[in-house]
């Protein structure tokens, strides 16, 4: 019993919640230091080792415990604040002003108080708050009485994140398709280009279609004002953009990476079809090269889009980052040696060996993320968890003022959780502006 | 930048260089009058400050939180209002400009030494969350750099009281128990501004890239400063520790801030690629 005492002393003690965070500090400068040399799904693996979950678990622990031990003190502080009925009862007061006598106006102070929701004990000079005894107490008011809620709150937000956190590890899914403008996704496996599923995720099983892709830049810069896809599940077409997800069945999807599809048609010196398809390339931004290999063809084929290209005094120049006139700059190369080098517009054609290329369609395709995180809402309820707690603390801040009257003058005694300048000073003054008015 | 947008943000910078030497002044010679002429300049360079965001704001049409430079002016801007608002307050307080001018120097020189031009806003950038954790976070740095000044001004004043040296200057400076009071408010403060930033600042992510949390090298480092502080907090409130080694605590605990927000340029991850 007494080790059963002295444990659940122990895991819910102060100390040990700083030694928590102290290793948690040591904990994430290592991770910083493995992010600078390692890829990120290193990294993920990294933070999910033993001695991290072993932390977490402390964590979880020391708070629980702590909450537990902590709210029914907090509870007794919500309890109403005794008026000080001695001298020695005012030491609870932070600061102290002297006003004159003649100055004070408690009952007006008083009903100034009661507009602003405190709640006050009057007494008459020498009077009522302690019946019997010589009371120097004019009045005595108090607010916020359950400030110190706000810091259960934002506490308890803290086991609300690390339950969303625990609900993402087991629930979470994340995949990656490419996807080309017309091109339908069906839901299998072998589409995903990255996919990350916790054990307990479900995969996106409903097919859409990228109806199209809308980009624009902003002029000639390689930088995005809008990057958008209309996108078609069922009989509803929706819009999602790089930072606005659409939703398909509680799947949130956004576009995330824009590149070009270059679709192509080579045939030879006959006009027989060799071969067509499309490619998609990553080659985002003019001047950049990607390249590609029709299979069971030697040649390694390389290529630059200009978006909305012109001749210009036979300079190509590209006018707007916006897929308005596509050329491409091709290198066609076989064993290291380069059978073509120029500048193509669509379905224009290139020869070389005793082959015609061409290019007839540039398209775009897009990199659409597929992400299923039911812990998000324990983060976002975390969220508003912590603000209330904060507004809470802030707004409904405990205060108490008491007015004292003894050799010829009035004192006044007050105490603020977080505005003790500002509410002392508010207090002399209103105290004193009342009494000249009246 | 457009020329009338440097022209004011230079003339702040000149008024706020004024205002450190005026404030470097008082404080190495232990003069009153330097010090009040070191805050007056201060609000005086608030003026142009503002006016060179507004300008940028009406050009780009959008707040600056787009890339360091705009980063910069803003976070100096919330510092600033932060240090008149405690030294309104306070009048004993305007002493802490010592420390918060030169840091807000350094903040803008780094920025404008960035790339200042004009950009429209990109898409990851508009979001809410992003106005609340862009907000948050100023907020919450700020504070922590009037705690940290705070926490000078302590070390000065009980070196000074120590030393058993009756310096005028020394008596413009709020008590020790006021400092410590205040030193712990800061950081209480600035705790849940810091949480509230990096809360709405994970939501965003999660708008963003699909997830709330990457352990992306700022976030981490963001991580360690809120333990950091956190740290501080539970020193102070829970296990009551008070005086000299807070005020140190305060000061060593502004690196971490320093470190995630001016540690930007220097590592790589995602927040690199949005800054």
């Amino acid at each position: 019993m007494k080790f059963i005492k002295k444990s659940w002393d122990f895991l819910g003690s102060r100390k040990l919640s700083v030694f928590i965070f102290v290793m948690a500090i040591v904990y994430y400068l290592l991770l910083y230091a493995f992010s600078l040399v390692v890829p990120d799904w290193w990294l993920a693996n990294l933070s999910k080792l033993l001695p991290y979950k072993v932390l977490y678990l402390l964590f979880v622990i020391n708070l629980v415990i702590c909450e537990i031990k902590w709210i029914p003190a907090v509870l007794r502080r919500c309890k109403k604040p005794a008026p000080p009925a001695s001298p020695e009862d005012l030491k609870r007061f932070r600061d102290k002003s002297e006003l004159a006598e003649d100055s004070v106006n408690a009952k007006a102070f008083a009903s100034y108080l009661k507009k602003r929701l405190y709640t006050v004990s009057e007494g008459k000079r020498h009077g009522e708050l302690s019946p019997g005894a010589e009371n120097p107490f004019l009045l005595y008011a108090y607010g916020g009485r359950f400030s110190p809620l706000g810091n259960v709150m934002f506490h308890i937000a803290f086991i609300l994140i690390l339950t969303g956190i625990y609900v993402s590890l087991q629930y979470r899914f994340e995949g990656k398709v490419y996807l080309v403008e017309g091109q339908k996704f069906t839901g299998t496996y072998g589409e995903y280009a990255q996919l990350h599923a916790a054990p307990g995720a479900d995969f996106m099983k409903t097919p859409f279609l990228v109806k199209d892709i809308k980009t624009d830049f902003w002029g000639s810069h390689l930088l995005f004002t809008d990057l958008r896809a209309d996108i078609t599940s069922g009989e509803k077409t929706f819009p999602v953009w790089l930072s606005k997800a659409g939703s398909i069945d509680g799947y949130r999807i956004t576009i995330e990476e824009l590149n070009y599809t270059a679709s192509y048609i080579l045939s030879d010196k006959n006009g027989r079809l060799a071969d067509q398809g499309a490619v998609n390339l990553a080659n985002f931004g003019p001047g950049s090269f990607d390249s590609f290999q029709i299979p069971g063809f030697p040649y390694k084929i390389s290529l630059s889009i200009y978006p909305d290209a012109v001749l210009s005094e036979g300079m190509l120049v590209n006018r707007s980052m916006n897929l308005n006139n596509p050329a491409s700059q091709v290198k066609v190369v076989k064993n290291k040696r380069l059978l073509y080098s120029g500048v193509v517009k669509g379905g224009q054609p290139l020869f070389f060996d005793d082959y015609k290329l061409s290019f007839p369609k540039i398209s775009y395709n897009g990199a659409f993320s597929i992400v299923r995180d039911p812990g998000l809402r324990w983060i976002i309820a975390s969220f508003f968890m912590m603000i209330t707690g904060l507004v809470w603390r802030m707004i409904f801040c405990r205060n108490e003022v008491a007015l004292v009257q003894g050799e010829g003058k009035v004192f006044i005694y007050t105490r603020s959780d977080y505005y003790p300048v500002t509410f002392k000073g508010k207090c002399s003054k209103v105290a004193m502006t009342k009494g000249r008015a009246s | 930048m457009t020329n009338i947008e440097a022209i004011f943000i230079w003339i702040a910078l000149y008024i706020y260089f004024s205002s450190f030497i005026a404030f470097l002044w008082g404080f190495v010679f232990k003069k009153e009058k330097p010090v009040i002429w070191g805050w007056r300049l201060a609000l005086i360079g608030y003026l142009p400050h503002n006016i060179s965001m507004i300008i940028r704001w009406v050009e780009t049409g959008h707040a600056p939180v787009m890339r360091s430079y705009e980063n910069a002016t803003l976070g100096a801007w919330f510092i600033l209002l932060i240090y008149f608002t405690i030294r309104w307050r306070s009048k004993k307080l305007e002493i802490l400009g010592i420390a918060i001018v030169p840091i807000i120097l350094l903040m803008i020189g780094n920025g404008i030494m960035s790339k200042p031009y004009l950009e429209p806003l990109s898409p990851p950038f508009r979001s809410n969350w992003l106005i609340l954790h862009v907000l948050f976070a100023w907020i919450a740095y700020g504070t922590f750099c009037i705690m940290a000044a705070l926490g000078m001004v302590y070390l000065l004043k009980s070196r000074a009281l120590a030393a058993g040296k009756e310096i005028p200057f020394y008596e413009r400076f709020p008590d020790l128990n006021i400092l410590d009071y205040l030193l712990v408010k800061t950081a209480i403060f600035g705790f849940i501004a810091l949480s509230v930033g990096v809360g709405a600042g994970a939501i965003w992510a999660y708008g963003l890239w699909g997830r709330y949390w990457g352990w992306d090298p700022i976030e981490t480092w963001s991580l360690i400063t809120w333990l950091v502080y956190a740290i501080y907090i539970h020193l102070g409130v829970t296990l009551g520790w008070k005086g000299k080694r807070m005020a140190w605590l305060a000061i060593v605990s502004i690196i971490f801030v320093f470190i995630t927000f001016g540690g930007i340029g220097f590592i790589q991850g995602i927040h690199t690629t949005i800054l």
